[in-house]
């Protein structure tokens, strides 16, 4: 900018607000230069042998860490200064091209206008404006998820590519107004081409606008990195950026501030900083000196007045006290759920929210007692003949649809037949397909399920083509339970759910919640006890935390790990918590197709290698786990455990051929490895701690977080997935839930695979059939001992945590109770509503 | 008088081309996130075959392209009777039919139709919170220009916007809801209490644009040859301020206040999601993330009509308000 004269440089060094902002950006850039120098802590790496803050959260400020360490144990301030450098780096190299992109559309627009080439200035102004009337952050986002990689330089092209516009739009605009200058003219008369005027006149006039223009977008592409970044679409883990550390601090706002502060006021400070050189920069081409009359610096005092209210709500706040009694009145039992429902009908339902409201709209056929063992529950009994080849289910006396119509056999058939119909998209149809006549069925050769018999008005008997012992399972899922008769043959998706025989019946739906009302003519004589049940949906975690503390929600089943942690912690709260098993188990699957795990050798190092005893302290809900078979499902007693030891990894490394020397890093396998995963999921923070476990044996991965719906896309497709999450939640608490739709060959297909292993093993194969037609428990179990062997000898999926769910309700909520497969059971819930002897005290001590 | 309506209807033409153009835009977006919208219907746990049944039933094995001809074909007709129309809606003498949600199974159009009012509701809350904030800090910042409270209370606003919005939201919850206890925690209940904190959100955060710009105006106009000659003619400070400049600033503002409320009414994408404000954002939101194509379909059309709108209704403004314009 040597062009610039003296006379600009000093009009601007006189704008005090202006010095201000270049202050702050040399600050930052001081500190982004320097941080790595100064901080002696790795931004990636995890020091667990920190201690837990007072709270239980992670480790508070200190001296040696003076801003603490954030939730996986590394140093803020030293992630800060990474942050900075990435979220910098990314905003300026951003600037550069859309400068570059925006000056050579708005100069070419400018130019054509009013020439025999303004076609193309139309042109030019219409994408403009079509790109400017297109939602930006949707865009943005859309191109993000769109894009494989998640790279620094990615996401500098991808903003950059979408934050031209307006730019554009100013240039072409300062250029129409150049282009009619006289020198302009001047030149062209004087035979001067065009290029020549571009180059030499017009791009010379358009510098100082540039400048501004330039300066100001830095600020915005900060602040647009940082959405990028907290809606995970921006760089990849584990490197730090603005976005991302707010995005990994999101559910410590309450327990620890300062890890949401810490970051936010980075950026409001770069991006203050920046607009502020902007507007200098602007006054001073402008030709305008305001020069200040103020005795105080405003800038300094505004910024350090936001500092102060920072600090003072730095402090974590306490939780409230339990409430004593219902502050709404009524008996009414609220509830809150952070996700959105799709299909309330039983037949259609593929959700964890859904499912949980279904139970209650629709009672099943069986359930089971606190054992876990199938009882009877529509159904007084059930009984397996013909050696596992029919079921005959003998239904309770007198029960009744919500609609007052009576339930019998045909009730049960025509319901499970709704569900299995060809034209009804159920997402679980093909399990029930050991029914005899299932095939013609579905395939409308038959208009009824030929196994399918009613023997007598209360009595329904179920054949099946070949023996499974696993099928009185299914009579106790939503997919069997009976439904009010619609008049239709099938579910249809766009109608409302129809109603059935369980404790509440649908009172009234809206996107945002549920509300339920008691069912008097339940089978259970008595209950439901309270009222009504409203339920809110898409709640996020804070909202529900907060509403419950203000006794908007009575009952609160899902908190952020820190969050349960604080509730753990306090007494006041102990008698109100319960802690039940989610019944899932989570893990790492490897791709026995895909490089480097075609190699069952490191496959087993990988086994070996990985340690998940640490994963506790990321979360209290995480439960570590050595072996498949979740908890609740009866298992055989001698089963295989999984160990860590990574001398034996290191020597399957070394049988594998990747043999890899710890002491100086050198060997191993030399690719980094994809390993896919849900972005902001606590799975992501898992493999952040496996890729340091791993590294340590020379297999160095790379973790990629996806929005959840190409996450499915992705692990099912045959080839595309190296490694990654495993998440499998059994329909229903038996092994053959377990194995048999995630590890069997019949679970292999091109897309969509359940087996996202792709294992193929026919030992495997054979031992789960034998298994599934076993009608001994025992024996099954010995069967089932077996295939817990390979899965650990094979190791195509690492099973290495579950989580807990917890439960806190407010002391006026009773008789609430949790079912053997850890859902809440709210038929015995009573709110208790304020009384004569109990009128003011609302606040327990 | 011709030349005008010419003017007019190429105007229009303009705004209508831009439209179609950002829906075939958001087609080739969806076409291009990976994911797939049967598989976020049927669950994470459903078999492939159970996946290909579903697909069949709902009408996504047919190529993209073809879906994508079948909605225009299908946005606009004539009133028709049967069943595969049950997701129109009638605007005036028209159907209009986006077809059905993916995951809700609603019709698009009616769904679209009952969250824009909403939307528009919470644009008009921001937009007068903007406008009464971002006018009042600026005309006072013109009016002490160079001085503390000029400088300390511009600072202010550019703190607001130098925040990301969901950190702007995030913490006023926390604070004003949550710590203080004064309003409530979100937008779910739709009424005007539940209206409070996003629409303080967006109001806090657009206002500072306004201050910003009728401090810059104000100034100018203050500054100019006809400020200082009325000045000289014995007008008060006061008035030269609010009648003389103000009518010159009133040009550019009336440009900014028409294009953010227009952006507005398409529905505020982050904070319509943080608060649970039921609006078209919050739509558009669920519908990426359930790979709804329909629906992302319906409400960035609303929104680009609503844009596009707005800059239409801009140009005969600006036309009205400022004579220099009619020829």
């Amino acid at each position: 900018m040597n062009t610039a004269p003296p006379t600009r440089w000093r009009r601007f060094r006189a704008n005090r607000p202006a010095m201000f902002g270049l202050g702050i950006v040399a600050l930052l850039l001081a500190f982004t230069c320097l941080a790595p120098v100064l901080i002696p802590y790795d931004p990636n790496v995890s020091d667990f042998a920190l201690p837990r803050s007072a709270i239980g959260g992670p480790p508070a400020p200190s001296f040696a860490h003076p801003l603490g360490a954030d939730p996986l144990f590394r140093d803020v301030l030293a992630r800060l200064g990474a942050g900075a450098r990435l979220s910098l780096g990314v905003a300026l190299s951003a600037t550069v091209v859309a400068l570059f992109l925006g000056t050579i559309v708005g100069v070419v627009a400018g130019f054509c206008e009013g020439t025999r080439l303004r076609v193309v200035d139309g042109a030019l102004t219409w994408l403009l404006d079509l790109a400017l009337a297109f939602p930006y952050l949707l865009l943005v986002t859309a191109i993000g998820v769109a894009v494989d990689r998640a790279g620094p330089a990615t996401i500098a092209l991808i903003l950059g590519v979408t934050s031209w516009v307006g730019m554009a739009r100013l240039v072409r605009a300062r250029t129409l107004e150049i282009k009619r200058r006289d020198y302009i003219l001047a030149a062209r008369a004087l035979g001067v081409r065009e290029s020549a005027i571009v180059g030499r006149h017009v791009l010379a006039s358009l510098r100082g606008t540039l400048l501004v223009l330039g300066s100001q977008a830095v600020g915005q592409l900060v602040l647009a990195e940082a959405v990028l970044g907290y809606l995970t679409v921006g760089v990849g883990p584990p490197q730090a950026s603005f976005g991302r550390m707010l995005q990994e601090a999101e559910h410590y706002l309450g327990a620890q501030p300062l890890l949401v502060g810490a970051p936010a006021f980075a950026i409001v400070l770069t991006v203050f900083g920046f607009t502020r050189v902007a507007d200098g920069l602007g006054d001073a081409l402008a030709e305008k000196s305001l020069r200040s009359r103020s005795p105080f610096p405003a800038d300094a005092l505004v910024l350090g007045g936001l500092l102060c209210v920072l600090v003072g709500f730095s402090g974590a706040a306490a939780l409230d006290a339990p409430l004593a009694a219902s502050p709404h009145g009524g008996e009414v039992l609220r509830l809150a759920s952070s996700t959105t429902i799709g299909s309330l009908d039983p037949s259609l339902i593929s959700d964890e929210t859904g499912l949980a409201v279904d139970e209650l709209v629709h009672a099943r056929l069986l359930g089971r007692n606190e054992k876990g063992e199938l009882v009877g529950e529509l159904a007084e009994r059930f009984v397996i003949e013909n050696g596992g080849t029919r079921v005959r289910v003998v239904l309770r006396q007198g029960l009744t649809f919500h609609d007052g119509s009576p339930l019998g056999a045909s009730d049960v058939k025509r319901s499970i037949e709704r569900t299995l119909h060809p034209d009804t998209p159920c997402p679980a149809a093909s399990e029930f397909s050991a029914i005899a006549g299932f095939a013609d069925f579905r395939a409308r050769r038959t208009r009824h399920l030929a196994g399918l018999i009613i023997a007598a008005e209360l009595e329904l008997t179920v054949d099946l083509a070949v023996a499974d012992a696993a099928f009185p399972s299914l009579l106790g899922l939503g997919f069997t339970a009976p439904v009010c008769d619609t008049g239709l043959d099938h579910a249809d998706p766009t109608a409302p759910p129809p109603c059935g025989a369980g404790p509440f019946r649908l009172a009234r739906r809206h996107e945002e919640s549920l509300e339920l009302s008691r069912f008097d003519g339940y089978y259970l004589k008595g209950l439901p006890t309270v009222a009504a049940v409203h339920w809110s949906l898409g709640v996020p975690f804070r909202t529900q935390l907060f509403q419950f503390q203000r006794g908007e929600l009575d009952v609160l089943t899902e908190l952020s790990g820190i969050d349960s942690q604080r509730f753990t912690a306090d007494p006041r709260w102990s008698p109100t918590i319960k802690w039940a098993g989610s019944g899932a188990v989570d893990g790492i699957f490897l791709n026995t197709e895909h490089a480097p795990f075609d190699n069952r050798h490191v496959r087993r190092a990988v086994a070996f290698a990985v340690d998940p005893t640490v994963l506790p302290r990321l979360r209290p809900s995480v439960a570590p786990r050595d072996r498949l078979l979740p908890d609740g499902i009866p298992r055989p007693l001698d089963a295989p455990h999984r160990t860590h030891d990574v001398t034996a990894a290191l020597e399957e490394m070394r049988l594998a051929g990747f043999a890899f020397d710890p002491s100086t890093g050198r060997g191993g396998y030399p690719e980094p490895v994809d390993y896919v995963t849900v972005a902001s999921s606590l799975d992501q923070s898992v493999a952040e701690v496996y890729q340091q476990q791993l590294a340590r044996v020379g297999v160095r991965i790379r973790v990629k977080p996806l929005a959840y719906a190409s996450f499915l896309a992705a692990i099912g497709t045959r080839g595309a997935c190296a490694m990654g999450w495993r998440s499998w939640h059994p329909d229903f608490p038996d092994p053959a839930a377990v194995l048999d739709p995630t590890l069997t060959r019949a679970a292999i297909s091109e897309q969509g695979s359940q087996n996202v292993s792709f294992f193929a093993n026919p030992a495997f194969d054979s031992l789960a059939t034998a298994a599934r037609r076993e009608a001994s428990t025992d024996k099954r179990m010995e069967l089932y001992a077996q295939l817990e062997g390979i899965v650990r000898d094979e190791a195509p999926w690492i099973p290495t945590y579950s989580s807990r769910r917890i439960r806190v309700w407010q002391p006026y909520v009773r008789g609430l109770s949790t079912t053997a497969d850890g859902r809440l059971d709210l038929r015995a819930a009573r709110v208790e509503v304020r009384t004569p002897n109990n009128p003011t005290v609302e606040r327990l001590p | 008088m011709k030349p005008a309506l010419r003017q007019v209807a190429l105007r229009l033409l303009r705004s209508i081309t831009l439209v179609v153009g950002v829906a075939n835009l958001a087609f080739v977006l969806a076409r291009t996130l990976p994911g797939d919208p049967v598989r976020m219907l049927v669950g994470p746990q459903a078999s492939a075959a159970d996946v290909a049944t579903a697909r069949a039933i709902y009408g996504l094995d047919q190529p993209l392209h073809i879906q994508c001809a079948r909605f225009w074909q299908r946005l606009i007709h004539a009133p028709k009777s049967g069943a595969e129309h049950k997701s129109c809606s009638a605007v005036g003498p028209v159907h209009v039919d986006l077809g059905y949600s993916h995951r809700s199974r609603k019709g698009v159009a009616a769904l679209v139709a009952a969250k824009a009012p909403l939307s528009a509701k919470l644009a008009l809350a921001a937009t007068l919170l903007q406008l009464v904030i971002g006018l009042g800090v600026g005309t006072f910042a013109a009016h002490r220009r160079g001085r503390f409270a000029d400088q300390a209370t511009i600072a202010a606003t550019m703190l607001v916007v130098s925040a990301p919005t969901f950190v702007l939201g995030v913490g006023l919850q926390y604070v004003l809801a949550h710590r203080l206890g004064w309003l409530p925690l979100d937008g779910a209940a739709g009424d005007l209490r539940a209206l409070a904190l996003p629409a303080l959100t967006l109001g806090l955060y657009g206002s500072a644009l306004y201050a910003r710009l009728a401090r810059e105006e104000l100034g100018r106009a203050l500054d100019s040859d006809f400020a200082r000659s009325a000045r000289a003619r014995g007008a008060s400070r006061l008035r030269v301020l609010f009648v003389h400049a103000w009518r010159n600033a009133l040009g550019s503002l009336t440009t900014l206040f028409v294009l953010e409320f227009g952006a507005l009414v398409g529905g505020a994408i982050v904070t319509e999601k943080l608060f649970r404000w039921p609006g078209l954002g919050a739509l558009t939101v669920d519908a990426v993330v359930n790979r709804d194509a329909p629906v992302l379909f319906g409400t960035v059309i609303v929104a680009a009509a609503a844009v596009a709108v707005a800059s239409f209704v801009l140009d005969a403004l600006q036309v009205a308000l400022d004579p220099r314009l009619r020829k």
